[in-house]
């Protein structure tokens, strides 16, 4: 079947050559605007001329009208640069918006460059494609070729061809019109009997690189999907390996041989300007003049640099530190605490600092903060020497506290208890005060400041 | 390189003189605003401040243009250029400007070199000695070394202006080709030295208003500012003249066309060059420069910074694009004019906003300042035309036996 329709085709095409259009011949650039003019006025649409080179005012002698290509270039212009401010404002204000240094997230200077550049870029495709399509390029082939006066258009001939495919076009008629534009000569040009077939080195060749080409797609899809135990190949070594520098390290790039640098005299490390809100980062209600007590935690021992002491300790004496002896004590007591939130105290803080005492307290503090969590039961079952029981919140000492030197507490440690303020911000720190100030009140409450109505429910519980 | 001979009869000889006296009178009818600006400048408050930097405006602005065809001439003669041949004696003419302009400025020079601050701030020994920073620029400013620049900035400038008004005044008359190859030759050099006095002479005259501020871009900024405002001028002139009935039949659209090419694509190297500026300090953000920027942002200049963008930019960048503008002289006088203005206001842009009333504070945009400026200008410009038709006097408007007078004639748009 295939075999039939094949041939039959073949044959219908070898059968009827058709008529393309007629060629005339001219021998020098003024005889053809001349010609170019009068097939103008002729009122012919379909028609081209051929020249070795380009000839100032054939455009007017021919009447082509004003090409659509500026729009295609501007259209495209316009696009690029639409594509750029939004890719722009997507990217840096929407989809990973990233502060750097200090600028607006989306701002207009900062978007002239990309945006000219896209601009640009697909203007100059669109002028490059639009020509090409304009053109109907590239075109490899046109039966005119098979013209053998045809050959010498790139040397000193200029061709007139008649498509006939125009409306006017009339085999008689328009050979008598050209030949009444005197050129040198007037000749037929008809359809090839049989398509023109790719030469089969080029095919080869081209299916070749085709191959290669899929090869390196799958190649590079393959590596992508599959694991390896060799080392990745680093092709961009040195942002791969860069001589970064870390804390606790020394290099030879700085003359004092530390990689952490200290900070610069007057100037405050981003995010460590406490002053403007004192009660809020110390608990304090202003600075002390002596700065240091602000970070000093209440230790179990004044005479901790005797050795020995400390092995002595029984656990029994800790909690209750020597107050009136110890120094450090007396110098916390002194100071000016806050006694109210220098937070807005809201159900989501409380919800907040529940969740947090959770995390940070409860493990030594217990859920209920009577000095009963699951590390202080285990410690105290293996007997520990060096374990220090937390202190209830409930004795009568805690709950004299003010908040801000639970604060403190928390911020700083007390005893053997860390220092949470590097793992807990401060918000947080206020969250978990403010759920221990309910805890003791949940343990400890004044029959007179509750309601009838709560007191005759506590009532009905029991 | 031939002379052809049918050229020499075909052209006829025609000069600025056909014009008849009614410029020259208009001319010098305007330079008398320039005393009135000057009296204005004793009636009104801060008048004299506003005077000395309405005067600094106006004769940059002016110098501006007549650099503007300095360069314009050099590349020709480098690149020799057929195309142009029939408009460059024009811009011989306007790059000879340079000559009254040095006159212009000597006042200037003069004010500084007396130790007044009046325009620089560097000028005066008592200001330099409270300031670290002038102290550290005074080895490159002071009034002495600024005289000495100034006599090698215009020296160089009014040199190399009649080097090449001369040698093709003198081709008009023996037709030596020889001449053409010298002022090729010459060019190579002269461009090296007309681009180091122009950035330096930016740098020195107006960028030093403000001592403390500074731009490595400034110099070719004013150039740009200065290739805008020629390339207007000269569109301008040729339009005027081809109406007058001067250079009818050997400049055509086609070369209009061209000018108005050159003036678009400079209007968009000026932009290119103010956001290059605009953009490194906005990213940098350092306040010794910002404040460049944020000044002019302040007291009213806002206003004139967005005209700039806007209406020096954005605005003949859409609508100066197309070619039908360019060919239609009426449009490409329009835009032409529009644009000479617009760099009118850019110089107005660099050079105003540094005046200082009596007691030190800035002074806003106000009315007062653009009369006086617009006074300045007339003033200035009757003077500077009136120089330009005084050195036009009897010589040909066109180079009329240039070995490629007939390829500018006979140049074509594709």
């Amino acid at each position: 079947m295939a075999t039939t329709i094949e041939q039959s085709e073949e044959t219908k095409a070898k059968a009827e050559p058709e008529l393309l259009g007629l060629l005339a011949e001219f021998d020098d650039p003024d005889a053809l605007i001349e010609a170019s003019k009068k097939v103008r006025d002729a009122g012919y649409r379909k028609w081209d001329t051929h020249t070795p080179f380009p000839i100032h005012g054939i455009d007017e002698a021919m009447g082509i009208k004003w090409t659509i290509l500026p729009w295609i270039v501007a259209g495209c212009g316009l696009t690029g640069g639409t594509i750029a401010v939004g890719m722009q404002y997507w990217m840096n204000a929407v989809d990973y918006p990233f502060l750097i240094s200090g600028k607006p997230l989306f701002s207009i200077p900062a978007s002239i460059p990309i945006t000219f550049e896209l601009s640009v870029l697909l203007a100059a495709f669109g002028a490059f494609l639009g020509m090409l399509g304009l053109n109907q390029l590239p075109k490899l082939y046109n039966p005119i070729f098979k013209s053998e006066a045809f050959r010498r258009v790139t040397n000193d001939r200029f061709f007139v061809s008649m498509d006939a495919k125009d409306a006017k076009f009339s085999e008689i008629d328009t050979g008598e019109f050209l030949n009444s534009l005197n050129p040198i000569n007037v000749e037929e040009f008809w359809s090839d009997t049989e398509s023109p077939k790719l030469p089969r080195n080029l095919t080869l060749g081209l299916s070749l690189v085709g191959v290669v080409m899929l090869l390196l797609a799958g190649l590079v899809a393959y590596v992508r999907t599959t694991t390896s135990p060799d080392p990745r190949i680093h092709i961009i070594q040195d942002m791969d390996f860069q001589p970064s520098l870390k804390a606790q390290n020394t290099t030879n790039l700085f003359p004092d041989g530390r990689e952490i640098r200290p900070n610069l005299k007057g100037t405050i490390p981003r995010g460590q300007f406490k002053d403007d809100n004192i009660p809020f980062y110390y608990g304090l209600k202003y600075l002390p003049e002596d700065q240091d007590v602000v970070t000093i935690a209440l230790q179990e021992e004044k005479k901790a640099d005797d050795k020995t002491a400390t092995d002595k300790k029984a656990p029994a004496e800790k909690p209750a530190a020597p107050a009136a002896v110890d120094p450090v004590a007396a110098k916390l007591d002194k100071l000016p605490w806050v006694t109210e939130f220098p937070v807005p105290v809201t159900e989501k803080l409380m919800a907040r600092g529940k969740e947090r005492y959770r995390i940070y307290c409860s493990a030594c503090h217990g859920l209920g903060g009577e000095g009963d969590g699951l590390v202080t039961l285990r410690a105290m079952e293996l007997l520990q020497g060096t374990w220090v029981k937390p202190a209830s919140y409930h004795t009568e000492n805690v709950r004299k506290l003010p908040i801000g030197r639970l604060y403190h507490t928390i911020t700083n440690g007390v005893r053997k208890m860390p220092a949470y303020g590097s793992q807990v911000t401060p918000e947080d720190r206020w969250a978990i005060v403010l759920y221990l100030k309910a805890l003791q009140k949940s343990h400890q409450i004044d029959a007179d400041t509750i309601s009838e109505a709560e007191k005759r429910k506590l009532r009905d519980i029991k | 390189m031939q002379t052809s001979s049918d050229t020499n009869n075909k052209v006829s000889v025609q000069t600025l003189a056909e014009l008849g006296p009614l410029p020259m009178k208009v001319a010098l009818g305007c330079s008398v605003l320039l005393p009135v600006a000057f009296v204005l400048g004793f009636l009104m408050d801060n008048g004299t401040e506003l005077f000395a930097f309405s005067y600094l405006q106006s004769t940059f602005f002016f110098l501006s243009i007549s650099l503007g065809a300095l360069f314009f001439v050099l590349i020709q003669q480098l690149t020799r250029a057929g195309w142009s041949v029939v408009l460059r004696r024009i811009s011989e003419f306007i790059s000879m400007g340079v000559i009254p302009l040095a006159v212009l400025v000597l006042p200037i020079v003069l004010v500084t070199l007396s130790g007044s601050d009046i325009l620089y701030q560097w000028a005066s020994s008592k200001n330099v000695a409270g300031d670290h920073l002038l102290q550290a620029k005074a080895p490159y400013l002071n009034s002495g070394f600024f005289a000495l620049r100034y006599v090698i900035y215009f020296g160089s400038w009014i040199f190399l202006a009649r080097f090449f008004l001369n040698k093709s005044v003198a081709q008009d008359e023996n037709g030596d080709p020889e001449l053409t190859l010298l002022m090729e030759r010459r060019s190579g050099p002269a461009l090296l030295l007309y681009a180091f006095t122009i950035s330096f002479a930016a740098i020195d005259f107006i960028m030093s208003l403000d001592a403390h501020w500074f731009s490595t871009i400034f110099g070719v900024y004013y150039f740009a500012a200065g290739l805008v405002g020629f390339f207007s001028t000269l569109a301008i002139t040729l339009i005027y003249l081809r109406s007058k009935g001067l250079l009818q039949e050997p400049i055509n659209v086609e070369h209009l066309h061209d000018v108005g090419k050159l003036l678009f694509a400079f209007n968009c190297f000026w932009a290119y060059i103010a956001i290059s500026q605009y953009l490194l300090i906005w990213y940098a953000n350092i306040p010794e420069e910002t404040v460049f920027f944020l000044h002019r942002q302040e007291h009213g200049w806002g206003i004139i910074s967005l005209i700039l963008v806007i209406g020096h930019f954005a605005i003949p960048f859409v609508f100066f694009m197309s070619r039908w503008m360019k060919r239609n002289p009426k449009t490409l006088f329009f835009w032409a004019a529009y644009l000479l203005v617009m760099n009118w206001i850019d110089i107005f842009w660099l050079v105003m906003p540094n005046v200082k009333s009596g007691s030190g504070d800035f002074l806003g945009v106000s009315f007062a300042m653009i009369l006086m400026n617009i006074c300045c200008t007339v003033g200035v410009g009757g003077i500077y035309v009136a120089g330009l038709l005084k050195f036009a006097g009897q010589k040909s408007v066109m180079p009329v036996r240039d070995p490629r007078l007939e390829e500018s004639l006979k140049f074509h748009n594709i």
